[in-house]
């Protein structure tokens, strides 16, 4: 394999994935590139990959991305959880910032990896074919307590509908986009709603349901002030009404904040361990 | 030594008054900050005698679905 410099960026991950793999570590994209892989354009400047390794090989992962041509050698930089989070800076971008190479092997937004595998998504990108995270599990990996990465979700989440209406399912809606094409569509009948329903876990889609299942649903999974909303008022409005619609807003602000405050708490907890 | 989250002078509207008092930099901030803390008056609205059109237009309802997942036609491609 040549170096890995003088390459556009999406290029330059298609070797660094290759090189990975040659070296018998399984890994998938997320972050940013797998953001505009699926079809968001917004900049990036780092390289995101989960990957499946042992605590074992995870401690020799320098060696690993060490053995990799890069133009320079890379630096590893600080972690707050180097059990579960490394980074390395492996090149500066033409503006002085530092071009970094990161790895999670696990968090608490991220399912474990064999189940992260087998919901994949393989494409072409950057002239190779990459394994990026399926886009629920890419969505999931967004809920941060960061407001930039709710930016993404905001944006995903319309073609995650998109993907979704194309093969007929209506159990995880969560735009309001994907929503209207759905009812214009004629998919929000009541049998339709109530199967979707019982296999819908997001709040946003079981608040989309709910008026369409009304008192037939179950009692939502969910707890606290989501669990209120979804068993109170949207039992009691009008399917895609104005006031359901602002409900769905509503379980959509709660949920932010409530996985906003998750992730500080994970955060915390894995400061404290290390 | 003044507060900055709380204005000198009061615009009567609130966006505009989180901005002046330093609570947000941004417009778009202060909707935000404004719409997380008024959540509880949205789910009154909700079960108010406000006729549809009333409620739609209600400044906090308006304000939520434009800052919200954005409709059909104003999506892009």
């Amino acid at each position: 394999m040549g170096r890995l410099d003088g390459l556009s960026p999406e290029s330059r991950l298609v070797q660094i994935v290759a090189a990975f793999r040659a070296t018998r570590v399984e890994c998938l994209v997320l972050g940013g590139h797998a953001v505009r892989f699926y079809g968001v354009s917004r900049n990036t400047i780092d390289y995101d990959l989960v990957v499946s390794l042992s605590a074992e090989d995870w401690a020799r992962l320098g060696d690993i991305v060490g053995s990799l041509p890069f133009g320079r050698a890379p630096v590893e930089g600080p972690s707050w959880r180097p059990a579960d989070f490394r980074r390395f800076t492996i090149g500066q971008l033409p503006d002085g910032r530092d071009e970094r190479l990161e790895f999670w092997r696990k968090n608490h937004l991220l399912a474990p990896f064999a189940d992260l595998s087998d919901r994949r998504c393989e494409g072409s990108y950057g002239g190779g074919t990459l394994a990026f995270l399926g886009l629920s599990d890419l969505l999931r990996s967004k809920e941060t307590e960061r407001e930039s990465d709710w930016l993404d979700i905001t944006l995903l989440e319309e073609i995650h509908d998109e993907h979704a209406l194309r093969a007929g399912r209506i159990d995880d809606l969560r735009s309001r986009r994907g929503f209207e094409r759905a009812a214009e569509a004629g998919l929000l009948t009541q049998p339709a709603a109530l199967q979707a329903w019982s296999r819908a876990e997001h709040p946003v889609s079981l608040a989309y349901l709910q008026p369409y299942v009304g008192a037939a649903s179950a009692t939502p999974t969910t707890t606290g002030a989501l669990a209120e909303l979804l068993s109170g008022p949207l039992r009691a409005v009008d399917p895609g009404s104005a006031r359901h619609l602002a409900l769905v807003e509503a379980v959509r602000r709660l949920h932010k904040r409530q996985a906003m405050e998750a992730d500080r708490a994970d955060k915390r907890a894995a400061s404290r361990r290390t | 030594m003044p507060c900055v989250s709380e204005p000198t002078v009061r615009t009567g509207d609130p966006i505009a008054d989180l901005l002046q008092g330093g609570a947000a930099r941004t417009v778009a901030e202060a909707e935000e900050a404004y719409l997380d803390a008024h959540l509880d008056d949205v789910i009154a609205l909700v079960g108010s005698s406000l006729s549809d059109e009333e409620f739609r237009a209600h400044p906090l309802i308006a304000l939520l679905l434009a800052r919200g997942s954005r409709p059909w036609e104003d999506s892009t491609g």
